[in-house]
């Protein structure tokens, strides 16, 4: 059987399986996302009108026993950006539509009013009324969906925040345990779905076996191989279960780079509290956990559990980014209250980063004092979760908060906030910011790795030296072997030392289809995908000033080190494919 | 003085189960010579700053300097 595609319309309310065209048939993940919105969304349409699609889409591996394959690519016109837009997640929903041999489910039209879920099985694909859930917090709605569904139902889930159209919204995912813990977070993508009166999806595999595979002697093989490259890498093998993404507080913090303040200083005094290590500590001595898997086949186990001093659960995918964002970035040291606000945002359905960024510039403004913990959370519980007018004014993203309090001092690109690396102090993460056709984005091609932590070589943080080559090569890479497969992009911590699990990953890829893909072959892929990205950017009115950082990188030193932006425009217009103007 | 911060899972691996503490200057100290009097086996080393620069296990150390030491790690 091949995978098909699931076109899904809720002005008519009809749900039917398409053939995937020829020229999509090796596409997956962010890949198949990207192709389906450049095909198909008018560039110059408003995100949250009618005309706008959102696509979810299930990567090449997904499905297959392949380990950490199950990332959901969410693909649709930017209501943050305005820009093209995919931001995947894990959780339960890829592997289940994997197993249906599902590549992507587009979903359009006008509801009129109208509010649905929709379930999909063996038997199907049915839009049904979704009055009765829309309205529900992420929790509730997991919780009432898996009782009328069934346990081992995977929901995709509009939160609060979409259903107001907010501008940050995410698009929710439930875990193993049924939790919506993780989120397709960036770019607004929730805002889409509730345009589209899509309150969920909710996806049962019960009597599917796996997708065939081609060769399954040689998938086996080379799972086998990255498997065991995995198990290895002191990274994926070590770091990351034990301590989790909260390890880089304190690494981060160290090289001077954590963004505190509002990206004022490059070292938060209490980073200590909020660390990695404390979280584990926490979790140890409260019985909470870590090694937890966020979905199932996960072999890297870096998730978390996270439990209040008496037992009881706070939160769960409790990770560096939130911790930074609504931590450091507020100058707050309380990571049990960071805990509560996680769980806020997964339970609205919020980007933390563009939450963390957005109360940051806030602060800055005059709204409540930076550290003011308890009204953090205050503005999260009474103004943001109940749509406020200051509700409104939170919920639409860092750089549209920066203008109502009158701030200047905006750290975004492409008009999404920024993660958890001060791009002065480390320059390649600063060159895929401004590069990547997401806007400001850690994970299109994570620098960090080789300016800070030594996988994949060594280029010094902080000077312009090699970072665009670095950047670019890490943006094709991630589109290519990890975004499009629907492998976790932690896999390349291992990867980039082992180019035999590099390798295996081909072979993959190969082995499930009959249709030979070499390491080479999904590095161009990933080149490919990246310039329909880009060329959907320029339709929709994106220049080579888009491909920027504020300038207030460019003047104000960084401390400790001192350090400001100083990449060159034109290497970072090669990056982006700019024709250079000849002067005459 | 050297102020040593140690991080991950190095204090367990220390002998003295320490995490941060100063450690007195002497002229043609290294970062091995640190951690070997920490008892510290160099194959569980990650990343090594000083003063938040990259370094290495043969770096000299100058009086008053900041020495961080992690385990491999990564995330994002
Ligand atoms: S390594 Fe972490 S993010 Fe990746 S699949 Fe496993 S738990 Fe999820």
């Amino acid at each position: 059987m091949a995978r098909k595609l699931l076109r899904v319309d809720v002005g008519t309310g009809s749900a039917t399986f398409e053939e995937l065209p020829e020229e999509l048939v090796m596409l997956g993940g962010r890949a198949l996302s990207s192709a389906i919105v450049a095909r198909e969304v008018d560039p110059a349409c408003d995100p949250l009108g009618r005309e706008n699609k959102i696509v979810f889409s299930t990567g090449l591996l997904a499905g297959t026993t392949a380990p950490n394959s199950s990332r959901l690519s969410v693909g649709c016109k930017s209501p943050l950006t305005g820009g093209i837009k995919e931001s995947n997640s894990g959780g339960q929903a890829a592997n289940r539509l994997g197993r249906l041999e599902i590549a992507a489910v587009v979903v359009e039209g006008d509801p009129t009013g109208k509010k649905w879920i929709l379930n999909v099985n063996k038997d199907g694909a049915f839009l049904l009324d979704g009055g009765r859930y829309w309205g529900l917090a992420n929790y509730a709605c997991a919780e009432a969906l898996h009782k009328d569904f069934g346990e081992r139902a995977a929901c995709i889930l509009c939160g609060p925040a979409g259903e107001s159209g907010y501008r940050n919204s995410s698009v929710a995912m439930t875990d193993p345990e049924g939790r919506p813990s993780r989120h397709a977070g960036r770019g607004g993508s929730g805002a889409v779905m509730g345009a589209r009166g899509l309150k969920a999806m909710v996806i049962d595999d019960a009597g599917v076996e796996r997708p065939a595979l081609l060769d399954a002697d040689r998938f086996k093989q080379a799972r086998a191989r990255l498997v065991d490259g995995l198990a290895r890498h002191p990274v994926t093998g070590d770091g990351l279960p034990h301590y989790g993404t909260a390890i880089l507080v304190n690494i981060i913090n160290e090289a001077g780079a954590l963004p505190t303040r509002n990206f004022h200083f490059g070292t938060f005094n209490e980073a200590e509290a909020i660390s990695g290590e404390t979280l584990a500590q926490n979790c140890d001595e409260r019985g909470g956990k870590h090694e937890h898997s966020c979905m199932t086949g996960c072999v890297v186990h870096c998730s978390n559990v996270y439990v209040d001093k008496e037992g009881k659960y706070v939160t769960s995918g409790l990770e560096y980014e939130t911790i930074w964002a609504l931590g450091a970035n507020c100058e707050n040291s309380d990571l049990d209250a960071i805990a509560e606000m996680d769980f806020e945002c997964d339970d609205i359905g919020l980007d933390t980063i563009e939450m963390g960024d957005t109360l940051a510039v806030a602060m800055e403004g005059g709204l409540l004092p930076f550290a003011d913990t308890q009204g953090m959370l205050r503005l999260l519980r009474e103004e943001v979760r109940h749509g406020t007018e200051l509700g409104h004014k939170l919920g639409n993203g860092c750089e549209r908060a920066a203008r109502e309090f009158g701030v200047t001092h905006v750290p975004t690109v492409k008009h999404q906030g920024m993660p958890a690396y001060d791009p002065r102090a480390i320059k390649g993460i600063g060159v895929t910011y401004a590069t990547s056709p997401m806007g400001a984005d850690h994970t299109a091609g994570y620098a960090v790795a080789t300016n800070i932590l030594d996988v994949g070589g060594h280029v010094d943080p902080l000077s312009r030296e090699g970072q665009c080559p670095l950047s670019q090569g890490l943006q094709e890479a991630t589109a290519g072997f990890f975004d499009s497969t629907g492998l976790c992009v932690f896999l390349a911590f291992a990867c980039l030392d082992q180019p035999e699990s590099l390798a295996a990953i081909a072979e993959m890829v190969s082995a499930r289809y009959g249709r030979e893909m070499s390491v080479n072959d999904l590095v161009a892929y990933g080149a490919r995908v990246l310039d329909m990205e880009r060329d959907f950017n320029r339709r929709a009115g994106f220049g080579k000033e888009d491909d920027r950082l504020p300038a207030f990188f460019l003047t104000e030193p960084l401390p400790p080190h001192k350090v400001v932006w100083d990449v060159a425009d034109l290497d970072l217009d090669k990056v982006c494919g700019w024709t250079p103007v000849m002067e005459v | 003085m050297i102020a040593v911060r140690l991080f991950g899972g190095l204090q367990v691996l220390a002998g003295s189960g320490r995490r941060s503490y100063d450690m007195p200057y002497r002229p043609g100290l290294t970062v091995s010579a640190v951690l070997a009097e920490e008892g510290l086996p160099f194959e569980g080393i990650g990343v090594i700053l000083v003063n938040g620069r990259h370094a290495s296990l043969a770096t000299p150390l100058q009086d008053g300097d900041r020495l961080s030491v992690f385990t491999p790690a990564g995330g994002g």
